[in-house]
């Protein structure tokens, strides 16, 4: 899913998110977001990709979700999450 | 706040040991301070907490700044509970000789010095440290508390003193303890691990 709930008001965003945790019980998701809250709401797993010189989508962490938003091992990942970037 | 905190801390020993009754009063008026921080920095991170949506990091430090600062505040609330044992006991005369106590006061003192130190450093190996250290108080509370309650058997007339010098003890003891506390909130800071120190 490529930004499933981009320009979407909060209650059809529910709606999405809902399915979503509907659709997992029996299928693997991969959902593309910029917004953090809604990844740390319904991934169990988050990857944090950047642009660099060479290539996009680096991926710069891959963690559970609990520890990419709690104790981030990367400073590019901490720094986007909490906002000082990006 | 620390500093505010320290300072009641020394100056409740004093006033129990210099058998000052001004001093002890200055201690307990001046808590309020310490209470009134208390409450601005609670709602300073209630706002931060609500309008920043903090992560990661950010979060670890306003939540563990919020738990340290309660020890603090519970620190000076042990400050005040000294100078109270210390103008009931400056109006009767004197049980024994201030050794011990005064010596688990210098340990306690110095172990709240020292985890300020280590909280503005942000030094999680400092903290450990220091929250080691606690058996030394631990130790000479045992010893205070065996020694008191030996006074109280010797003569019933000893009883209402020892049982205020105990409370007292009680108080640095819980100081201490409140020290480790922090220690434990320094290292959830840099891991975010809740662990336990003592």
């Amino acid at each position: 899913m490529d930004e499933p709930a981009s320009a979407l008001d909060p209650i059809a965003t529910l709606r999405i998110e809902e399915l979503m945790q509907e659709l997992k019980k029996r299928y693997t998701i991969v959902i593309v977001t910029h917004n953090m809250q809604q990844a740390s709401r319904v991934s169990d797993f988050t990857a944090f990709m950047l642009m660099n010189p060479k290539r996009a989508g680096e991926v710069i962490e891959f963690s559970p979700t609990d520890d990419i938003f709690n104790r981030p091992k990367d400073s590019r990942t901490e720094d986007y999450i909490t906002g000082r970037f990006g | 706040m620390g500093s505010m905190v320290e300072q009641a801390i020394a100056e409740s020993m004093r006033a129990l040991v210099d058998r000052n009754n001004a001093l002890a009063k200055e201690v307990i008026a001046r808590d309020q301070e310490v209470n009134e921080l208390h409450r601005q920095l609670r709602e300073r991170a209630f706002m931060i907490m609500a309008t920043q949506q903090p992560v990661a990091r950010d979060l670890r430090l306003i939540v563990s700044f919020q738990h340290m600062v309660l020890e603090l505040e519970r620190m000076g609330d042990h400050a005040v509970g000294i100078a109270r044992a210390a103008l009931r006991l400056n109006d009767l005369p004197q049980l024994k000789p201030y050794i011990d106590l005064p010596r688990m006061a210098e340990i306690t003192e110095s172990q709240v010095h020292e985890i300020l130190g280590a909280v503005i450093e942000a030094d999680q190996g400092r903290a450990r440290a220091i929250a080691e250290r606690d058996d030394d108080v631990d130790v000479l509370y045992h010893k205070i508390w065996d020694e008191l309650v030996n006074f109280m058997v010797q003569d019933p007339a000893n009883v209402q003193r020892a049982a205020i010098l105990l409370f007292l003890a009680k108080d640095l003891e819980r100081i201490a303890d409140r020290v480790t506390n922090i220690a434990e909130d320094v290292v959830f800071l840099h891991t975010g691990r809740i662990v336990e120190l003592s």
